[in-house]
């Protein structure tokens, strides 16, 4: 009798005391499940990285002596995405010893490769470079580079007074390694080039593993 | 690294004879003008040497066309100009100092071609190519560590110019021994040039870079592509574990 009760009273309470707490558990698994598999495909496919995009335009395409620029630019000293809401002031930089184009500490300044062309010049590469980030303040000034766009304005204002506008014509995310050298070459049509990082983020070194570019022309 | 102003001014008069050795071939008289950089391409300024060539080469031809004889004499009126805007406005006494070198061995070349040119009837322009022109122009635009570095790349492309055309005589099957030893000196001493611009574009951060880092935060990078697989995973599960949950309950 004493079993008889006891298996009763089991029967009687599992529906109303532990069915309840099941049907919470089985919803919130498959809740957390779809959730979870929706997330993982977001990521997958979401705007991680930044797609190439348009035609690079030609770099120098003769002997660097004879290629060089004919006509008097100006000074970068502002750079502004106006598509984006970004502006920054541009300074001067060069290279280090070993070869890396400095890139200004603040990530909200750009600096303008000063060995290359100036902007507005008839020939050759002006080159642009910003930090994505910096560990101490933030997205930097070219975050936005890695979702520019074919056709968006980018616009430089030179130290005497003129704003020069351009139109973005391609974008490329390309490994460290395979930086192209004729970004850096005297001659050939005018062009603006952006620069900042993308891809992966190695903690250890604290580096990304690709470079973005963003090719312009004169508008 | 500098080099002896006597050896300077053979090794330039003899490079001089192997880009215009031709037009000094006896009763030659020489009817080709070479001009600016844009000299007709159907002439031929010849070396072989005076008296030297060989007998298989025509008569004034050192294997030199009047272009590259132009393309040497713009590279020497360029140097000339370049090295003057140097001095001027160079910020460091390291670059003034190359400066000076680079008018130097500018005008000892231009010099020794005129002369020659002269002689044999070849006009040489005096004034420099649109090319050259724009790179004075573009360094008249600039000031400060911007003017030294692009000044320095700007000499760089002109004797990398002066080499090509040594490089031509040594190459060419027409030019005499004479010439090619020339070249050869001539060679030396633009290697020499071209290493101490290289030196100092290095200082000045003017080199060619290879490499661009410009992020340090890793706020802006891209996901682990195994947290995307991780996440579907235990999706699936999750989902398998709700699965089998609404089996046990019915």
């Amino acid at each position: 009798m004493q079993r008889k009760r006891l298996w009763v009273h089991s029967t009687h309470r599992t529906p109303l005391s532990l069915h309840p707490g099941r049907s919470l558990a089985t919803w919130a698994a498959a809740v957390a499940g779809v959730v979870c598999i929706a997330a993982g495909v977001l990521l997958a496919v979401g705007p991680d990285g930044a797609a190439d995009a348009g035609v690079v335009p030609a770099a120098a395409a003769v002997p660097a002596a004879a290629a060089v620029p004919n006509a008097a630019g100006t000074v970068p000293v502002a750079v502004a995405l106006p598509d984006r809401s970004v502006s920054a002031p541009v300074v001067p930089t060069g290279t280090t010893p070993d070869g890396a184009l400095v890139v200004p500490d603040p990530p909200t300044t750009v600096g303008w490769w000063s060995p290359g062309a100036l902007a507005g010049a008839t020939s050759g590469t002006t080159v642009l470079a910003g930090h994505v980030d910096s560990a101490a303040a933030g997205l930097g000034a070219f975050a936005v580079l890695r979702q520019v766009g074919v056709g968006e304005r980018v616009e430089l204002r030179g130290a005497d007074g003129r704003t020069l506008a351009y139109r973005v014509v391609a974008r490329r995310q390309l490994g460290k390694a395979d930086l192209p050298a004729d970004l850096f070459a005297h001659g050939g049509p005018p062009r603006l080039v952006l620069i900042t990082c993308a891809g992966r983020f190695d903690r250890t070194t604290r580096h990304y593993t690709d470079n973005v570019i963003v090719y312009t022309e004169p508008a | 690294m500098s080099v002896p102003p006597t050896r300077l001014l053979l090794a330039t008069a003899l490079t001089v004879v192997a880009l215009l050795g031709g037009a000094c071939s006896a009763g030659q008289p020489a009817a080709t003008t070479a001009s600016s950089g844009t000299a007709g391409a159907s002439a031929t300024a010849g070396a072989g040497g005076s008296g030297t060539g060989t007998a298989a080469a025509p008569s004034g031809v050192s294997g030199l066309s009047a272009d590259q004889a132009a393309q040497a004499h713009q590279a020497a009126l360029g140097l000339v100009a370049l090295g003057g805007l140097g001095s001027d406005k160079g910020t460091t006494d390291g670059l003034r100092t190359l400066a000076d070198r680079v008018s130097t061995e500018g005008r000892a070349l231009d010099e020794q071609i005129r002369t020659l040119a002269t002689a044999q009837g070849l006009t040489l322009t005096d004034d420099v190519s649109a090319q050259i022109q724009g790179v004075l122009n573009d360094l008249q635009g600039r000031s400060g560590q911007p003017f030294d570095q692009a000044w320095l790349r700007a000499v760089g492309d002109l004797v990398e110019q002066g080499r090509a055309a040594a490089n031509a005589v040594l190459s060419s099957s027409d030019a005499s021994d004479e010439a090619k030893a020339a070249a050869r000196d001539a060679l030396a001493r633009l290697d020499a040039l071209t290493a101490a611009i290289r030196d100092a574009a290095t200082t000045s951060g003017a080199g060619t870079p290879n490499s661009v880092n410009a992020g340090t935060g890793g706020q802006a990078a891209d996901t682990d592509p195994a947290l995307p697989a991780a996440l579907v995973g235990l999706g699936a599960l999750l989902l398998a574990a709700a699965l089998r949950l609404r089996r046990r309950k019915a």
